[in-house]
């Protein structure tokens, strides 16, 4: 009972000490909380969006309870960093130290009531002012069981996010020996190991041709540590990721996932914290590190990124030619500067520069083995094909090839948007290849090759890029990006062969691999020169899908190549069709975004042509004000080191003769055909661009368009525009 | 009862306190006297458990003090530059320890606080060096705690108040078990304060005696004899710690009972020969030369 009392009253000391720092929680929060709130509602009830909420009582829920939430986590950071700052900074100095430690209480019990006391000058303006804002919402009549649920995860989150960068904090604090540097701790491991991934991701991409990032499921924490830093658990916490934990169509969006991740990191800072606590030595009051053995560690983690930052910049900034004699400048530069900088600190005299020579040439010699196994991939890292006995399935992606954008969409209500996922990265989550040897055999042979992009443009003008992700047996997912020449019969043919794999086929487009779990209502139908949106009923789906499938996966590589494509279709779902309304325009309308609809897919032109859609309608001639065509002139340019391509846009002129538009409509591809699979094939007349403009509004239908290769009207040459272009 | 046995305490490869052995018996003031950097600080603040001594065995009341709430309970450590709470009135620190000391008596507190001129509500901040160090002895004898450790508290205090902390230090003494532990790099502060004293000198102890015992133990005796042959008789008797002489006047420091050396001296009937006594200083010069220490430039 004494020691409960004894708690209680340390607590209340404690509080005493720095009171200002609930009243600076309070401040904050009330001007996050009741002024923001206030200022919103009164700007709402004028009729102004506010992401995009019709009224009071969805902004309550929705925003203020939901969205919000970001803010109110920064804000608990800031929080938790004067809580810890505050609370233990006694620890840095003696004097203080002497008081506090030779009163009659354990470390432990310090220790604690320090800890709670904390995160009670945290937790109590917060909660406060949440219950506040719900009185408010209440006056309001703008209050529901759904807000008070809202309010009450959106405390539990905060919270968390609190105790987590409280907990890291206090290992920062603990494990200092000094104010200034203790705050330069507490920014460093907060972000430590982000901004470490980081480089090592920018080292990687500096100097392995084959790395390549995917964001949906690795993204930056493929560089594995980028998850450990308390920063990135927050940013995993809010970030939208594709696989599925994200609750989506809500505004209160968190990855839930991600709250057991950082209680259970919250806990063991704080663990660290208390044990630092308690081992550290009373005399550390002053130094810079409170543990003389952490500082080698604290020193080698520091100065080797350090050096290899320096050195990433000095190669940024010097020619092509000198990157390596820079980048090693850079190295030894940054190595020195951060070796000497950091032992000034910690021993708080410029005269102790040099003081531990061991350390200083055992680091020097981390970092040179760490340079020269990056500058020359010594540990084969280009190389790097698995056994296929290690193997699970094999993701391929053909870059530029049939590139369908697989949109999702988010919010509610109003507030409906569409998330774009990046193909590359969609791919190697969808395509799982399984038993066909010529995926692995083109991996192989990429990889011995390893071509890259130089100078040489002519002789590299059919390189190619193909991304694949290795799902290994132990459960690790690698990816590579190789460069392939597809000039070369034998690539080509392997190409053809994983094209032709229906795992492939069926990946790579998003209405097959989906389409089956999903309920559309709508088909966005676009056609060389028109478009249309149809109603999907169920039967309707299931006829599309089963008709699109059979027919797609007939669809041979060299067929594929050999065929203009005649239109492209985009189912919808509910909420994907309220986001294209709710942008008040249709994103996806008129593009060649979709999957593609070749001649050969006569079941499925018919199909859409019973459900109201003929795929081979042509514009109305009468309709047709005028063509207009422009000229792409392309430019060699040279920078001082190498050579590089522009291109200018110059008008040929305007036709307007019925026959002669006819000429040029009879020739006539979608742009975005080249988008999606042009650079393969040599179907397409990409030094001419056309738009159509019509009668009625005298507006250009929303495509642009090419002539198909070789078949650009002889007239078009005769043009002045064209004739004064290519002089 | 505080025993320290062969305590020793590093700070970055400095040797602050090497193999301290001291005995600190209850209900005496203890004087620990030394120069800056003679581990004075450091004993005590190992003594109190702020710091974990590298090595040796520290004990109060035979328990180790540091992590040791119960032990650290019956101690009160002021500090050469005692942390006061910020914008912290007499009252507030009061209330602070009030907290942490069970046995912390308010009611004297003020009192105290009265009888010193000290207001109550004025921020300690604004009090001057020596009233802070008055606050500090205060708020000591009111935690009531069975020991008190101060370092160099009363150093430059003048000399009423000096006299109003002994008169206290005195009372409490008399009153409850209470054993002060005073270091100073001065021993001409702790003269009229200790009974008991040790010396430090770089980390470690070399001396440790009772006061009393001491000054009743060694003399300055100045003596003159008719003829050589009485005074070499006379002196042979006696045992000189140090002798000096002018003229025919012989000063002699020595040790024993007074009444044994004037009788031994006055059985050579000499011209005359008196007691004059000794200052602490001229004791412990005294008894450190014996020692093989030359302490005069050290702590006076």
């Amino acid at each position: 009972m004494t020691s409960r009392i004894l708690f209680f009253k340390l607590i209340r000391q404690d509080v005493k000490k720095r009171i200002w720092c609930p009243i600076v929680i309070f401040l904050g929060y009330f001007l996050a909380l009741e002024v923001n709130m206030l200022r919103l509602m009164g700007k709402i009830e004028e009729g102004a969006d506010y992401y995009y909420c019709k009224d009071i009582p969805e902004y309550v829920e929705k925003c203020l309870f939901g969205t919000d939430i970001k803010m109110f986590v920064m804000l608990a950071c800031l929080a938790a960093f004067l809580c810890a700052v505050s609370g233990f900074s006694y620890l840095h100095s003696r004097v203080q130290l002497d008081l506090y430690h030779s009163l009659p209480v354990k470390r432990t019990q310090a220790f604690l009531a320090k800890y709670v006391s904390g995160a009670l000058q945290f937790f109590l303006p917060f909660a406060v002012h949440v219950g506040i804002c719900m009185g408010i919402a209440a006056g309001k009549a703008a209050f529901s069981g759904a807000a008070f649920g809202n309010a009450v995860k959106m405390v539990g989150v905060v919270t968390l996010a609190f105790l987590l960068s409280y907990g890291v904090f206090l290992v920062a604090v603990c494990l200092t020996g000094n104010v200034v540097i203790s705050v330069f701790g507490c920014l460093v491991l907060f972000f430590y190991s982000a901004v470490a991934s980081l480089l090592t991701s920018t080292l990687f991409q500096t100097f392995f041709s084959t790395y390549m990032v995917v964001s949906w499921n690795d993204g930056l924490d493929y560089v594995s540590y980028w998850r450990f830093s308390p920063v990135s658990m927050l940013v995993d916490l809010f970030e939208p990721r594709y696989s599925g934990a994200f609750q989506n169509n809500t505004f209160f969006r968190y990855n839930a996932d991600c709250l057991w991740k950082i209680a259970a990191a919250a806990f063991v800072y704080t663990l660290i914290a208390f044990v630092l606590y308690k081992k550290r030595a009373s005399e550390a009051a002053g130094r810079a590190i409170a543990f003389r053995w952490a500082e080698p560690v604290i020193k080698t983690l520091l100065v080797i990124p350090l050096a290899l930052l320096s050195g990433l910049f000095f190669r940024e900034i010097a020619s092509e030619k000198g990157a390596d004699s820079w980048y090693l400048f850079g190295v030894v530069f940054g190595y020195v500067l951060a070796a000497v900088l950091l032992e000034i600190i910690f021993r708080l005299d410029i005269k102790g520069a040099f003081c531990h020579k061991k350390q200083f040439v055992f680091n020097a010699a981390c970092l040179a083995v760490l340079a020269v196994v990056l500058r020359f991939d010594v540990l084969g890292y280009n190389t790097y094909v698995p056994a296929d006995s290690e193997l699970v399935s094999c993701a391929v992606s053909i870059e530029n090839l049939m590139h369908v954008s697989p949109a999702r969409s988010a919010g509610s209500g109003r507030a409906m948007w569409y998330t774009y996922i990046g193909v590359t990265d969609y791919r190697m989550d969808s395509v799982k290849i399984q038993g066909n040897p010529s995926v692995m055999d083109l991996a192989r042979k990429a990889a011995s090759e390893h071509l890259t992009y130089g100078s040489d443009n002519e002789a590299q003008k059919d390189y190619r890029m193909v991304a694949f992700g290795y799902n290994l047996k132990n459960g690790k997912h690698i990816y590579r990006m190789y460069t392939i020449d597809m000039a070369d019969a034998q690539t080509r043919a392997l190409v053809a062969d994983v094209f032709n794999d229906s795992s492939y086929k069926t990946g790579i487009s998003p209405m097959l691999n989906d389409g089956w779990k999903k309920e559309y209502i709508k088909l966005n139908c676009v056609g060389t020169f028109h478009n249309a949106v149809l109603d999907v009923t169920p039967e309707f789906q299931t006829k599309l899908l089963e008709t699109y499938q059979e027919e797609f996966l007939k669809l041979d590589f060299d067929m594929m190549l050999d065929t203009y494509p005649i239109g492209c279709i985009s189912p919808l779902t509910a909420e994907e069709y309220q986001a294209d309304l709710s942008w008040g325009h249709s994103v996806r309308y008129d593009r060649y975004d979709g999957s593609l609809i070749y001649p050969q897919f006569t079941k499925t032109i018919a199909l859409l042509k019973e459900y109201g859609f003929d795929v081979y309608e042509a514009v109305n001639m009468d309709d047709i004000d005028y063509i207009n065509v422009l000229y792409r002139k392309e430019n060699t340019e040279f920078n001082g080191t190498y050579s590089y391509v522009t291109y200018d846009y110059l008008e040929v002129g305007s036709v307007y003769d019925a026959q002669e538009q006819a000429q040029i409509l009879e020739q006539a591809l979608n742009t975005d055909y080249h988008w999606q699979v042009g650079t393969y094939t040599d179907l397409v007349e990409d030094t001419f661009e056309f738009s159509i403009h019509t009668k009625t509004d005298n507006e250009s239908l929303q495509s642009k368009f090419h002539f198909k290769k070789g078949m650009v009207p002889d007239f078009i040459y005769a043009m002045e525009g064209y004739q004064k272009a290519v002089k | 009862m505080i025993t320290a046995s062969q305590i020793s305490k590093q700070f970055d490869g400095i040797e602050a306190v090497k193999d301290i052995s001291v005995s600190i018996r209850n209900g005496e003031v203890f004087g620990l006297i030394g120069t800056n950097g003679a581990g004075k600080s450091t004993f005590l603040r190992m003594a109190c458990g702020i710091l974990k001594p590298d090595s040796g065995t520290l004990l109060v009341d035979e328990k180790q003090v540091y992590e040791n709430d119960a032990v650290k309970a019956e101690i009160f450590y002021i500090s050469d530059d005692q942390y006061f709470l910020p914008n912290a009135t007499p009252l507030d620190m009061a209330d602070f320890y009030h907290d942490y000391y069970v046995k912390f008596d308010m009611g004297r507190f003020r009192e105290l606080l009265g009888k010193f001129q000290l207001e109550q509500r004025r921020k300690v901040a604004t009090f001057s060096k020596g009233m802070k160090k008055q606050l500090s002895v205060l708020l000591g004898v009111c935690a009531n705690t069975k020991y008190m450790f101060c370092d160099e508290t009363f150093d430059g205090l003048d000399p009423m108040m000096r006299q109003a902390v002994k008169s206290i230090f005195a009372g409490e003494l008399a009153g409850r078990d209470f054993t002060p532990v005073i270091a100073s790099h001065n021993l001409r502060e702790l003269e009229d304060i200790c009974d008991s004293v040790g010396i430090l000198h770089q980390g470690g102890v070399i001396m440790q005696k009772d006061l009393e015992e001491m000054k009743l133990n060694i003399h300055n005796i100045q003596c003159v004899f008719h003829t050589p042959e009485d005074e070499a008789a006379a002196l042979r008797g006696l045992a000189i710690v140090k002798s000096e002489k002018r003229g025919s006047l012989n000063t002699l420091t020595v040790r024993g009972k007074i009444e044994e050396i004037m009788a031994g001296i006055n059985l050579h009937n000499p011209v005359f020969a008196e007691n004059i006594s000794l200052t602490l200083e001229e004791i412990f010069i005294s008894e450190t030369e014996v020692a093989g220490y030359d302490i005069k430039n050290l702590i006076f």
